[in-house]
């Protein structure tokens, strides 16, 4: 099992996967949806990144397949649901602490010019 | 949604073009979220998106389908037959190359190309048990390849001054096709299926082929005296067309001979262990 700092930096949409996992279990398309959200249509995964890397993350052991199964009636139920591991949650910690370093680093050299991310 | 019926099934489609592993595990999740999504964009902005949708998912899928097939063909199994096919397009891309075109040139080159074609498509498409078959017949493929490549230099110089000694012939066949023989049956052993014999025999007579036209195509750039051009050509031609014949046969009666051989044990290196080493 490798260890967060090996895997480090992540790329963007391993990051983003990560988070979309960091409060609940979701399938594919929940975290596709997820990730649009949190980058505000910044960064919109086609499937075959997204299960790219999903393949990548179970095999690193950042992620793993739920074994819970959604309720027939409300969900696909050949849909399959993905959750993060304690060495995804530790992974994604760190790399969000790097990026808040290299934030800080632009903050502190002033690249922040219209003042927006200063505060 | 007639429309989206009709990307979906493009994007199915689409789909084949990924390796079998990943396609198996994950080409359902991926047409899923592919309708899903069509489906959201359809209903929220109007179905004339749905062409930027598949443009976008189709740069997508160019992008990855390579990056996945590139990862497939990095795993240690698929080394040797990698290397085999980066020779064969060096094989197609020389081997034309200033040469004295004959009638059976173009012939020998399509030969070739196709060849080159087969090795990509094996190494990335095939199962498990089939990709065994293929190493198995790689290996001794290179081993039969040298005794031949030996065998046509020898013969060659003994012929410049006379006859070529019979039992030279006749030992260097019984070696070759005995490789072929023990790759087919290694390969029934390996797989614990008869019918990967004829795979491994056959793909051994094909590698043993390559190996003897890169040689004799070396010689021509040496001042060491050999055949010419045409006659590589011809005889590559030859060889590989005869060659993988005469290794499926042995190796089809290798397999069966050890399907029988094992037939009655009980031991997990036998037969009945699919997948078994």
């Amino acid at each position: 099992m490798k260890k967060p700092p090996v895997l480090l930096p992540l790329t963007p949409p391993v990051f983003h996967i990560l988070l979309a996992l960091a409060d609940e279990e979701r399938h594919g398309y929940g975290i596709m949806q997820d990730v649009a959200r949190q980058t505000n249509d910044g960064l919109q995964l086609g499937p075959g990144t997204l299960y790219g890397c999903l393949k990548r993350m179970l095999a690193a052991g950042l992620v793993e397949e739920s074994e819970e199964r959604p309720d027939p009636e409300l969900d696909d139920e050949r849909r399959r649901y993905y959750r993060m591991t304690s060495l995804g949650r530790s992974t994604v910690r760190a790399e969000a602490v790097r990026l808040a370093g290299a934030v800080e680093a632009a903050r502190s050299r002033r690249l922040f010019s219209d003042g927006k991310a200063s505060s | 949604m007639t429309v989206l019926s009709s990307l979906c099934r493009v994007y199915r489609l689409l789909l084949r073009a990924y390796p079998p592993e990943f396609r198996e595990r994950y080409a359902d999740e991926m047409a899923s979220v592919f309708r899903d999504r069509g489906r959201e964009i359809a209903q929220s902005r109007g179905t004339w998106r749905l062409c930027g949708y598949m443009l976008s998912t189709g740069k997508d899928w160019f992008v990855t389908v390579l990056r996945e097939r590139m990862d497939f063909m990095q795993r240690p199994s698929l080394l040797t037959l990698r290397w085999i096919f980066l020779f064969c397009v060096v094989l197609d891309l020389v081997l034309p190359t200033g040469l004295t075109i004959t009638r059976s040139a173009p012939v020998c080159g399509a030969v070739l190309v196709m060849y080159g074609l087969l090795v990509l498509w094996a190494t990335t498409n095939l199962d498990d048990g089939r990709r065994t078959a293929l190493q198995t017949g790689t290996s001794w493929g290179l081993i039969s390849g040298v005794i031949l490549t030996a065998w046509s230099i020898g013969g060659y110089f003994v012929r410049s001054e006379g006859t070529m000694p019979i039992f030279l012939a006749g030992w260097s066949m019984v070696l070759i096709f005995g490789c072929w023989s023990i790759a087919g049956y290694q390969a029934a052993r390996r797989t614990a299926t008869a019918s990967s014999g004829w795979l491994a025999g056959c793909w051994g007579g094909v590698v043993c082929a390559l190996v003897k036209v890169t040689c004799a195509f070396l010689l021509l750039r040496t001042s060491l005296p050999g055949p010419s051009i045409g006659i590589v050509l011809v005889a590559a031609g030859q060889h590989l067309l005869e060659a993988p014949v005469i290794g499926a046969v042995l190796g089809a009666m290798a397999g069966l001979t050890a399907r029988i051989v094992s037939k009655g044990h009980s031991s997990p290196t036998a037969f009945g262990l699919a997948g078994g080493k």
